[in-house]
């Protein structure tokens, strides 16, 4: 299929589904009639839940538009899929207050019940809400999708939201990405609606604005004849005041190119509609773009009203796939064509926008459809540094063999001006090379979402870590940069690895874990831990700390550490976890072993010094 | 376990025999021309004559088979008139329809396939009178030298024996069985095979003059053939002598030249730079003339070149490439070279390492040495180690040792005609050098070659100009420039145009005096891991033509001051995996012809200028960055951009 469904087809497409207009029938009840907050109903075999954009926002103001991480604190572990163990600047976070409305509800006996029915009967559902709302079915959505996670093939989860606000950060949205879930979402947002652009600005300087704006939404939203205009309404002044904020902050979101730390970022497909069409563009900066290019062609009032339209909008959307002629559809078959329709169909009567929305569209066109190709170059990619890895082997191969019985470890720690140790060190870096641009590549968002899961590249990055990162970690003592950074593993270890742990653990262990309990008659032909030489690394300045250390507790410290890792290493060895130039005669492993049995020997006259120290070990 | 007379002919034979075959029982029907060429002794004839006596060759040829053997001095007009001869008969004999019996090959023509073979063929020359074109006439051509693929339609290069071919072959003719006999001592019987470096000729040559000899006579044989001295006459004239055929055809230059490789160590790669520096510094010839010697040793078998893809490129590093030779070829040089009286010899070598220098030059030490080329390969030496002598005439000195210190020797102060020094360490470790200032005497010395060796920091005052040295070439050397204020390179090396670095591990920046060497015409700065960046002066460089930078990981830019490079010709950044971009500064190197950046992953884009570089021949590139070349060959006609898939090997495991 063309990539056309990002586009102006697949807004048809959503248009000619029933899906669309029953949810937004059930949202406009929800919001006149819902009681616990949300209505259930079910039309041909799809559950539909809506619920209310009038919620209570008592006691909320504090957290609103402020984030806290899915960590589990608030959320008591409710989305697993979306935590990550990263660090917290990674951490996916969420809108607090929103967060908390959704809790609010999800706590209820009525929504237990119903979700426990749903649960059980394994149907499709579709979650929507319009304005808040659609927040609590996005994260209803998440939660669920989260819940069916483990099951094999689960039923389907749906949400449309209508003009909701955002609710997450950039990890969100990329955590979204990578459980491929983007495509369950459908954000309506309408032209000039202020409310889905709200968030993108800080929200304390207009805090009195925005309750009498949402009192009088809620009312009109409330009322069963959608009457405009109830309560206290915002002055001309206070309108313009409060488009002017919020449209410059969507500006400088749209201009700037890095993703500003705790600001909200977009996720799942958004529907752009105006009275003439729709647009659906999936890419979040295309959707950044969109999202500044159609409000700031709007005014002050019309990003108010615009709120309140989406019943209109949907209507119009179905229609117009009813009324689509064939040759309009034929024309659109081409790139370009469909581009300037998809364009006009949300700047009638604005000729000015057409052309930067046209360009908007072609960026996420172009943006949009790479990460198969992406992911398909770096597989040539890899077979072609494949040859550094096997030669780096043969390396490996020739210095087991070798006379001085060093293992590969120590020949490349200890090598002086040679051209193999030389040949050895440039495809280290040009195979580093390669898996940063992966990672980056990766984070960037221009693989597949589950990339990290396929296992060509899960057991590629590890054959090429247990492989390669014992010579990182070799020219890292050879360098020196150990005294002025400090040990490897805290220090030093690229960022690589750790990602590559990550993959590694969370791997699809189907069929495998087996294999785990089943022992190795001889050894491994790598070592099985990456870091085991970092670690002897770290016993080995342990011990030469002990030679010259008098302090009986630093010393029981250290040899605390030592006896750890004795422990370790001696397992290792044990369960042939560790390949054969561990255990060459010169290895810095055996030395090691060696220093620590010469000091052992002198240990009583240690102890004698420094009473108090190992009494188990030297006390006869 | 005996082996009857076939299968011993045959020992390692069998894929060779096959694969000849396969090309013998081509199905064409124009005249076809196979090639079978390798070393002398490699079992060319022996091959050949197996083919001619399979059943499946002589059924195929209806046994229509001519052997002639060609010879360096062949009679060509009768080796013509018995081919005429041959097909003739075969036209009559066979079931040609055609009759006229035309003075014209041309009309000739067989229905059935024949076979002439032309064994131990010399010249292409006499090669293209003694091939008839005619059609079903296969002509099997076998020689020492590669003729080119113009002449032949196939050809077989022959193979060296297996190692257990080698064995079983030699203990064939030594004790008249596949394997060694119980009782003897293996090693030493493997030690000679060894020597006979998996040759045929040599295996049965040697293995036929130790037959029935007392063991203490073949542990006597041994020494001799390390020393590359015959052991008794049959092996002289047999093998040597044998041998000898190919260098008696050269000519007396590229003789000459050839027995200059019996300089270099056994066993080793010899860098081609050095070859051809020994050679134009000896022959006054100069580097085109040295390569095209090089290629005719190389298709007469003489020499193998390793890594030859890169081999004669104008702008490809020599260094980089190099040389190996058969130890029999090496023995036979060192042979050539020993016939006469130690003090007039022209190349003074050392056939193998010694511990010191051999007695048999202390003999006569009192008197000069007349040789123009002394090498010298021994363990570590201290001053006492070495003797006192005198070289008048000596051009080319090759240091070759094995040790972490090494004292170079004060007779360096008596070769006033020195011109080209090699120094090559092979030990794993770097050597440190002593007496370096001996160096300060020799003012016609123009090329030095240091290998493996660390350059001790010199007293200031005793630094004496080189003041002819025009090539200064440093590998694997770790250089002392603590103290790098004080050093004026332009003082120490006024005339110097090449200078290279390679592999200098601890190297981080070049002294900065380097840029006010404006002689300088070629810079390679090549496989320094530490290196971070070129001296902010470069732009002084005027002259340069040549600059190599490759793999240079932590090189993150080119120097400011390269637009000032207006007779930069060509420019290799090759695997510089950190350089971010080539500079904007380029557009100024207005004659630059090439570029060469493989493998380098963070260079993504090209800087405008690149547009005005109108001289601009030829790029050579990864598959990323070539989109943008080819834009810019639209801009810049004559431009070849080359995407390089690159090869993988394990040469560079063995050192």
């Amino acid at each position: 299929m063309v990539r056309f469904e990002t586009s102006e087809m697949l807004a048809r497409f959503l248009g000619s589904t029933p899906m669309l207009t029953e949810s937004w029938k059930l949202c406009a009840r929800a919001n006149v009639m819902a009681s616990q907050g949300f209505l259930i109903d079910e039309v041909g075999g799809v559950t539909y839940v809506a619920f209310s954009g009038v919620q209570s926002l008592d006691g909320l103001e504090p957290c609103c538009g402020n984030l806290v991480p899915l960590s589990g604190v608030y959320d008591r572990g409710m989305f697993p899929a979306l935590q990550s163990d990263d660090k917290i600047e990674n951490s996916v976070m969420v809108d607090a207050g929103l967060l908390q409305l959704f809790l609010n509800i999800y706590h209820t006996p009525v929504f237990q019940n119903q979700m426990f029915e749903i649960k059980k009967k394994q149907k499709p559902v579709v979650f929507t809400g319009h304005s808040i709302g659609g927040a609590i079915a996005a994260l209803s959505s998440l939660w669920l999708l989260s819940y069916y996670q483990s099951i094999s093939s689960p039923p389907s989860v749906i949400c449309f939201t209508y003009g909701s606000p955002l609710i997450g950060n950039e990890p969100l949205s990329r955590a979204i990405h990578r459980q491929r879930w983007g495509g369950n979402f459908c954000h309506l947002v309408s032209k000039f609606d202020i409310m889905p652009r709200l968030l993108f600005a800080p929200l304390a300087p207009i805090t009195t604005h925005l309750n009498t704006l949402l009192k009088s939404w809620h009312l009109t939203m409330n009322s069963p004849f959608f009457i405009r205009d109830l309560g206290v309404q915002l002055t001309e002044h206070e309108k313009a005041e409060l488009f002017r904020f919020v449209l410059h902050y969507v500006e400088a979101t749209a201009r700037s190119l890095e993703v500003v730390a705790n600001s909200f970022v977009p996720f799942g497909n958004f529907m752009f509609c105006s009275s003439d069409g729709a647009v659906c563009v999936d890419d979040t900066v295309a959707i950044v773009r969109m999202l500044h290019l159609t409000f700031a062609s709007g005014s002050p009032s019309s990003s108010i009203d615009d709120h309140l339209e989406y019943e209109g909008y949907v209507e119009k959307i179905s229609l117009q796939f009813l009324n689509r002629t064939e040759d309009e559809l034929c024309e659109s078959n081409t790139y370009e064509a469909g581009v300037t329709l998809a364009s006009q169909a949300v700047s009638t009567g604005q000729d000015h926008m057409v052309r930067p929305i046209k360009d908007c569209l072609r960026v996420a066109r172009r943006i949009g459809p790479t990460p198969n190709l992406n992911s398909a170059g770096l597989a040539i990619g890899l077979s072609k540094i494949a040859p550094l890895r096997a030669q780096i082997e043969w390396y490996k191969a020739l210095c087991d063999e070798s006379d001085d019985q060093l293992g590969y470890y120590d020949s490349f720690k200890l090598r002086s001006a040679s051209k193999r140790d030389f040949k050895v060190l440039m495809n280290l870096l040009k195979l580093g090379e390669f898996w940063n641009n992966v990672i980056d590549m990766l984070e960037k968002n221009q693989l597949p979402h589950d990339f990290h899961k396929r296992a060509k590249w899960v057991y590629a990055s590890q054959s090429y870590k247990l492989l390669v990162e014992p010579l990182d970690i070799a020219e890292y003592y050879r360098s020196g940069d150990h005294r002025k950074k400090g040990h490897y593993l805290k220090h030093g270890r690229a960022r690589r690895y750790e990602i590559f742990d990550k993959w590694w653990r969370e791997r699809d262990i189907y069929g495998e874990n087996d294999s785990n309990s089943k022992s190795r008659s001889k050894y491994a032909s790598v070592t099985q831990d990456s870091c085991f030489w970092a670690k002897v690394e770290e016993a080995v300045s342990c011990v030469e700390s002990v030679k010259c250390e008098r302090d009986p507790r630093v010393l029981a410290g250290l040899w605390a550490d030592i006896e750890k890792f004795e422990q370790y290493a001696r397992g290792m060895v044990e369960r042939k976890e560790v390949s054969i130039d561990v255990l060459a005669k010169n290895s810095s492993y055996m030395r090691l072993l060696e220093d620590l049995r010469v000091i052992r020997l002198q240990l009583p006259y240690f102890s004698h010094q420094i009473p108090g120290v190992l009494d188990r070990k030297v006390l006869p | 376990m005996e082996m009857d007379e076939d299968e011993i002919v045959k020992v390692g034979m069998e894929l060779g025999i096959k694969k000849v075959k396969d090309m013998v029982f081509v199905d064409e029907m124009c005249h076809w021309v196979i090639g079978v060429n390798g070393i002398g002794g490699s079992g060319k004839t022996t091959l050949v004559r197996e083919i001619c006596r399979d059943d499946e060759v002589r059924s195929y040829f209806s046994n229509r088979i001519l052997f002639l053997t060609v010879s360096q001095s062949p009679n060509v007009e009768q080796l013509r008139r018995r081919i005429r001869g041959f097909l003739a008969d075969c036209e009559m004999n066979g079931c040609s329809d055609i009759a006229p019996k035309g003075t014209e090959y041309g009309n000739w023509k067989t229905d059935m396939p024949v076979l002439v073979v032309l064994d131990d063929v010399w010249s292409l020359q006499v090669l293209q009178q003694l091939i008839f074109k005619v059609p079903g006439c296969k002509t099997l051509v076998v020689s020492r030298v590669k003729f080119p693929s113009s002449i032949l339609n196939a050809s077989y290069e022959m193979d060296l024996l297996a190692e257990e071919d080698a064995v079983s072959l030699f203990c064939h003719t030594a004790f008249g069985r596949s394997s060694i006999p119980p009782g003897w001592d293996e090693d030493l019987i493997k030690q000679i095979v060894e020597k006979c470096k998996r040759l045929p000729l040599a295996l049965k040559v040697i293995g036929a003059s130790l037959r029935d000899q007392p063991e203490k006579y073949w542990s006597g044989a041994k020494k001799r053939l390390s020393r590359a001295q015959p052991i008794n006459d049959s092996h002289e004239t047999e093998l040597l002598n044998r041998m000898r055929l190919s260098i008696d055809y050269l000519s007396e230059k590229v003789k000459s030249c050839f027995l200059d490789l019996g300089s270099f160590p056994e066993d080793k790669k010899i860098p081609l730079d050095v070859l051809i520096n020994v050679w134009t510094e000896l022959h006054d010839i100069d580097e085109e003339e040295g390569y095209a010697i090089l290629d005719e040793l190389s298709s007469k078998n003489l020499l193998t070149l390793v890594k030859d893809s890169r081999a004669g490129d104008k702008y490809s590093s020599y260094y980089e490439i190099s040389v190996c030779q058969h130890d029999v070829l090496r023995d036979l040089a060192i042979y050539m070279s020993s016939l006469e009286r130690v003090n007039h010899r022209k190349r003074l070598v050392m056939a193998r390492r010694e511990n010191g220098v051999p007695k048999e030059w202390e003999r006569d030490v009192d008197q000069p040495f007349l040789a123009r080329i002394v090498s010298v390969h021994t363990g570590e030496m201290r001053e006492m180690d070495w003797l006192n002598m005198d070289f008048p005439k000596v051009e080319v000195l090759i240091l070759n040792f094995d040790a972490t210190d090494y004292f170079l020797p004060h007779f360096i102060e008596n070769m006033p005609k020195l011109r080209a020094l090699v120094l090559i360490n092979y030990s794993a470790k770097t050597a440190k050098i002593h007496n370096l200032s001996v160096l300060g005497k020799l003012t016609n010395l123009r090329s030095l070659w240091f290998e493996k060796v660390s350059i001790p920091q010199l007293p200031k005052d005793t630094i004496v100009p080189l003041t002819n040295l025009r090539k200064l070439s440093l590998l694997l050397c770790t250089i002392n420039l603590k103290d790098e204020s004080e050093l004026d390179l332009s003082r120490l090396f006024p005339r110097l145009t090449e200078l290279a670095m390679d592999h200098c591990i601890e190297m981080t920046m070049l002294p900065s005096s380097l840029c006010r060497v404006k002689t300088l015409k070629s810079l390679s700065i090549t496989n320094c891991e530490s290196l971070e960046e070129l001296p902010c002066d470069f732009g002084m460089l005027l002259f340069l033509q040549i600059l190599r930078v490759y793999a240079c990981p932590k090189l993150k830019t080119l120097p400011i001051g390269v637009k000032n490079l207006i007779w930069l010709e060509h420019i290799d950044v090759s695997q510089c995996v950190n350089l971010h971009c080539l500079s904007e500064e380029i557009g100024g190197c207005l004659s630059l012809k090439e570029i060469v950046m493989r493998e380098c992953p963070q260079i993504k884009n090209l800087p405008k200028a690149v547009s005005g570089l109108r001289s601009l021949r030829r790029v050579i590139c990864d598959e990323e960055v070539s989109c943008h070349w080819k834009e810019m060959e639209k801009e810049l006609p004559g431009l070849c951009v080359q995407v390089v898939e690159q090869c993988f090997d394990l040469d560079w495991l063995i050192e």
